[in-house]
This record gives C-alpha cells, sequence and structure tokens, in this order.
C-alpha cells in the first residue's frame, strides 16, 4: 500500500510539473505580455515599467526559475488586472461553486442513466430501451449552450419559474445541473444497459436464478456491483471532456464558478489566472482518478492496490 | 486506457467480403433517408442562398431591427440587433462553419492516417513514442489548452483551428495503426517486400488504400462531434470572430435578446441539430455496413436476454 501510494504521487508531482512547464511555455509565447495589457499606444517607457515590474525584463529560464520557486512558496502569481491579488485565490474562491455544479450534474446524470438501465433491464422491453437511446441520441446532437437555451427559455422566459442567470439559491442549480445531466445521461445509460446485459449471461447469474432468487434481487443485487465498474472506469477517464463541458454550461447560466472566471481571463488577458485555473484542474483530475482507483479496490475484491 | 474507445473496431475490410455486399440491392432505412435529407437541406441552403440576389450578410438597416420572422417580404427570416438579414446571416455562418471544420477533420484525417501507419507499419520504438502522444493527448482537454493559448496570444478563429488540427488526430492514429498491424503481417504485403519493393512503396499502394476507407468512414462520423466542438468554442469567443458569424457565435449574439427575439437564437440551433443529427443518422449506415459483425449481435443478445 505504501509502496502504491509513494507510486501515485510521484506520478501526480509529475503532471503537476508537466502542466506548470506546458502553461509556462503558453503564458511566454506571446512575446511581449506587457504591450497586450497596456492600450495600443502606450509609451514605450510604460511598456518597458511593466515589464519589469512583472519580471519580463529577465531571461527566459530564469522567469522559469523564479516562477517554480514561486510555486514551492505557494506563491502562484499575482493577477494581471487586480493589482496585489493572488491568482490563486482568485480561482480557489470560485472552485466550490463549480465542485457544486459539477458533483449535482455528474450524480444526477448516472443516477438517471443507472435508474434508465434498470427500469429496461427489469422490464426486459426493447421499446423503452429504443425510446431511451433515440432520446439520447438527439439530446446528444443538441450542442450543450443550446440546451441550456432551450431551458432558459422555457422556464425562465415563458414560464417565469427559475432564474436565468447566476447562482441565486437552490433554484438556480436546477438548470445548469439538468443540462450536464441529460448531457452525461446517454454516454452513462447505454454502458449500463450493455454492461448489464453482459451480465445477464454470466454463470453466477444463471446460477441465481436457478436458486430461485427473483429477476429484481437478481439484477440489483448481483448484476447492478458488476455493471457499476465500468461506469466508475468512464467517469474517471471522461473527467477531462467532462470539465470542458462546465466551462461551457457556467457560461451559459453566468455561474459563477472556475470556468466562467478562466474565460473571462481570456478575455482580459490574465495569464496568471488561467495558469493557476490549470493547476487547479489538474490537480482535480489527479485527485479524481485516484478516488476512481480507491472505489475499484473497494468495490472489486479482485483488484489489489500495487 | 483504450478500454473504453468511442471509436467502434473497425476490422479491415478485406476485399472478399466488401464485394457480396455490394452486389446486393442495398436496402436504405427510412431513417437513414431523413437524415440525408436534413443534412442537404442545411447544405444546399448554406452553399445556395449565397447565390440569390436576396443574400446581404452585412449590410444593417437599424431602422429594422429585430423584424421577427415572416413580417418583412425582404427578410423572411427576421433581422437580428443590428438589423442584418437573418437568412444571409445563417447561410453564411454554414459556409463558415462547415468549411472549418472539413478543413479540421481533412487535416485530423491525414495526420492521424500518417502517424498511426507509420507506428502500426514500423512498431517498436517508433510505435511506443508515437501512441504515448496519443495518451497524452487524450488526457488534455481541448477546451483547456485552447483557454490557455487564447490567454496568451489572444483568441482567434486560426488558433482554434490550430489546436483542433494538432490535438483531434489520435481517434485516426488508433484505427490507423490497429488496420496497419493486422495488415503488416498478411501475405499480399509481405510478398513485394520479399521481391525487393521499398517500404514506402508498399506502404503506399497495399496499406494506405485499406486504411483510407477506414478514415472516410471515421470522418464523416466525426464531422457532428466536431461541429459541436467549434460551435462551442465559437459561442464561447474563443473561435470565429465577430463580424464574421458561425453557428455558435449567432447563437451567443442570439442569447442577449433571448426575451424580446429568441429566434435569433434558435434558428441556429435548430440548423446545427439538423446538421449533427441527419450526420448521425447517415453515419450509423457507414459504420454498420462497414463491420458486419455488429449487426447481428445486437439482435441474437436481445433474444437471449428475452427468454430468461
Amino acid at each position: 500500500m505504501t509502496r502504491y501510494l509513494s507510486r501515485r504521487l510521484v506520478q501526480a508531482l509529475a503532471t503537476i510539473f508537466a502542466v506548470v512547464t506546458v502553461a509556462f511555455a503558453f503564458g511566454r509565447l506571446s512575446g511581449s505580455p506587457a504591450a497586450l495589457l497596456l492600450t495600443e499606444n502606450a509609451p514605450k517607457s510604460q511598456i518597458v515599467a511593466l515589464n519589469h515590474r512583472l519580471g519580463f525584463d529577465k531571461p527566459l529560464w530564469l522567469q522559469y526559475v523564479d516562477y517554480l520557486g514561486g510555486l514551492l512558496h505557494g506563491d502562484f502569481g499575482q493577477s494581471y488586472r487586480q493589482v496585489g491579488v493572488s491568482s490563486m485565490s482568485l480561482v480557489l474562491e470560485r472552485l466550490p461553486a463549480s465542485l457544486l455544479l459539477g458533483a449535482v450534474g455528474l450524480t444526477a446524470g448516472i443516477l438517471l442513466a443507472m435508474v434508465a438501465g434498470l427500469v429496461i433491464q427489469l422490464t426486459g422491453s426493447r421499446g423503452l430501451r429504443t425510446t431511451a437511446l433515440g432520446i439520447g441520441a438527439v439530446r446528444q446532437a443538441i450542442p450543450d449552450f443550446f440546451f441550456g437555451l432551450l431551458l432558459v427559455l422555457i422556464f425562465s422566459v415563458t414560464l417565469g419559474i427559475l432564474p436565468s442567470l447566476g447562482n441565486r439559491g437552490i433554484t438556480s442549480v436546477i438548470m445548469p445541473a439538468l443540462t450536464i445531466a441529460t448531457g452525461q445521461f446517454i454516454l452513462y445509460m447505454r454502458l449500463i444497459d450493455n454492461s448489464l446485459t453482459e451480465q445477464s449471461s454470466m454463470d453466477y447469474a444463471r446460477t441465481a436464478y436457478a436458486r430461485g432468487d427473483s429477476r429484481f434481487r437478481v439484477v440489483l443485487g448481483e448484476l447492478l456491483p458488476n455493471a457499476f465498474l465500468p461506469v466508475m472506469t468512464v467517469a474517471g477517464i471522461s473527467l477531462g471532456g467532462f470539465l470542458g463541458g462546465l466551462v461551457i454550461v457556467e457560461n451559459v447560466f453566468a455561474w459563477p464558478g472556475m470556468g466562467q472566471l478562466m474565460l473571462s481571463a481570456v478575455y482580459s488577458r490574465d495569464f496568471p489566472v488561467v495558469q493557476s485555473g490549470l493547476i487547479v484542474v489538474a490537480g482535480l483530475f489527479i485527485v479524481a482518478n485516484f478516488a476512481v482507483d480507491l472505489c475499484y479496490a473497494l468495490i472489486d475484491p479482485r483488484v489489489r492496490l500495487r | 486506457m483504450t478500454a473504453i474507445d468511442q471509436i467502434p473496431d473497425l476490422a479491415p475490410t478485406a476485399a472478399g467480403t466488401a464485394i457480396p455486399r455490394a452486389r446486393r440491392m442495398p436496402r436504405i432505412p427510412a431513417l437513414q433517408i431523413i437524415g440525408a435529407v436534413m443534412l442537404v437541406a442545411v447544405v444546399l441552403f448554406s452553399f445556395g442562398y449565397p447565390l440569390l440576389p436576396a443574400f446581404d450578410p452585412y449590410t444593417q438597416h437599424l431602422s429594422l431591427a429585430l423584424t421577427a420572422p415572416g413580417v418583412d417580404a425582404h427578410h423572411l427570416l427576421g433581422t437580428d440587433s443590428l438589423g442584418r438579414d437573418e437568412a444571409s446571416r445563417l447561410a453564411l455562418a454554414g459556409r463558415v462553419t462547415l468549411g472549418i471544420v472539413v478543413a479540421i477533420v481533412v487535416v485530423n484525417s491525414l495526420l492521424g492516417m500518417s502517424i498511426g501507419i507509420v507506428s502500426g507499419y514500423l512498431g517498436g520504438k517508433i510505435d511506443n513514442l508515437l501512441m504515448g502522444l496519443a495518451d497524452v493527448q487524450l488526457a488534455m482537454p481541448v477546451i483547456l489548452v485552447l483557454i490557455a493559448l487564447a490567454a496568451a496570444v489572444g483568441p482567434s478563429v486560426w488558433l482554434m483551428i490550430g489546436v483542433l488540427a494538432a490535438t483531434y488526430w489520435v481517434g485516426y492514429a488508433r484505427v490507423a495503426r490497429s488496420v496497419s498491424l493486422g495488415l503488416r503481417e498478411r501475405d499480399f504485403v509481405l510478398a513485394p517486400r520479399i521481391q525487393g519493393a521499398s517500404g514506402f512503396w508498399t506502404v503506399r499502394r497495399h496499406i494506405v488504400p485499406n486504411v483510407s476507407v477506414q478514415m472516410l468512414i471515421l470522418a464523416v462520423s466525426d464531422i457532428g462531434a466536431v461541429i459541436l466542438l467549434t460551435s462551442s468554442f465559437d459561442f464561447l469567443g474563443l473561435g470565429v470572430q465577430a463580424p464574421m458569424p458561425s453557428w455558435g457565435l449567432l447563437i451567443s449574439e442570439g442569447q442577449k435578446y433571448v426575451r424580446q427575439a429568441p429566434y435569433l437564437s434558435i434558428l441556429p440551433g435548430i440548423v446545427i441539430f439538423l446538421v449533427v443529427a441527419g450526420l448521425h443518422l447517415v453515419s450509423q449506415r457507414f459504420t454498420s455496413e462497414s463491420t458486419p459483425s455488429r449487426k447481428r449481435s445486437p439482435r441474437t443478445t436481445q433474444k437471449k436476454g428475452a427468454r430468461r
């Protein structure tokens, strides 16, 4: 177990280091960031002064070493736009809202898929499966941002029962979470349906039926735990795409999360904020994959963490 | 990592199985016809409407701003917030979006095909290196890469095209690799090598034709995904920049007037839906045609399940 943990820790540090390095390289691509931050006809002296203040007049390798040194002290660089404010604190301030929305959306999507998969398996109805797959395919052909907009049109503009923008209490989370959940639904429904069907032809399922167990009991007690393994694997792997989708949904509903912050940082060319955001996303990635591994070991006794 | 590949495992088409299938009169299911009609309608509108005299996507008629569809005979689909003709903007947006998407898919499939063939045919260290590179790309969400680069150098349509062209080839490379890996040891590939043909000639003559069929199938089913992706980027302001329209950008502009003029975002949304759903319906035919085993299996497993 210790060997496993230390190996994971080394992997995590290597990932963070790679992200930090790539982000640093991206940040210096534009050559002179100071010129971009000032107005178009700013005098040369002003550019030079700002370059000096932000440390862009030093050689590139020294900037990199400075940045890495700062990271070790917990200094992730100051925001270009909000002078004196740590870029990391801006990101962390927004993190809870993103986590809340992501967790509610993903959980709702997987639950929805599980319920659909179970109902299909319990009733054995082919029509139900076709309907669920059809609805899922239609939803997949609608981009998230347009689906969100349709929800706003129906529930905010026409019916006036849900707030359309921002975070104003518990009702605000409904539409963005619904957008995410319906988008994830088809992926997991297909997966659960496939693996339930596959599991149902296994020997252990036949044995359970032979024992005289009810269909309900076999599907819920025997098949479902096994069918859930691929769900976790996919959840871990598709996390990257999921976080990307979160950025889009946050922007449709003006949800005050990390994604919205990073995008507004793109418009204002506040690179340190984007940089810190990327580091946090990489951290989330590592934690989530670690959690998936742990859950795997918990659910499946054949898996040993080494 | 490979366990959950979205791409169906496409076996190399042995010439023997393809020919008798083609000789039969193919029965085209209704859903595929509907899909094709949806697709053709959008393409015809996007490329046909600009030929009409009514086409004028940029002139502003401020007095006519936010005219609803069907009210003004000169602007059948209404006008936007600056009084520009919505039908013209929609058609131009279609040309812009489809042009960008096709360019990206073509670059991706060619790049992915070359990398995959080199990887699969040569094998060894080069294979490990290239496939390692592919794994790294899979772990990086495209949107975050684009956000990081756009923050550094400023968002532009060329940046979006570049990022997508450079990162989205992994799916193609994997399929091309597995196909050429399977072909490498086949007699018709080995025989010319023994007779002294160069590796390059063999690849061009025997591997490329087999792989390119798979690439074409993959590309057709990929167009829909890339449309959704680029539209999202356009919507976020990371892709096509105003005043040039694109479907995603039109929806984002329409979002501001969602209360007064909902048609501004609904119309481009419907167009995106028609293309993506149409492509999905059409490409299902391609994938099931190319992988005969998939046709049989669902039905037999379902019957087994029903008996229990």
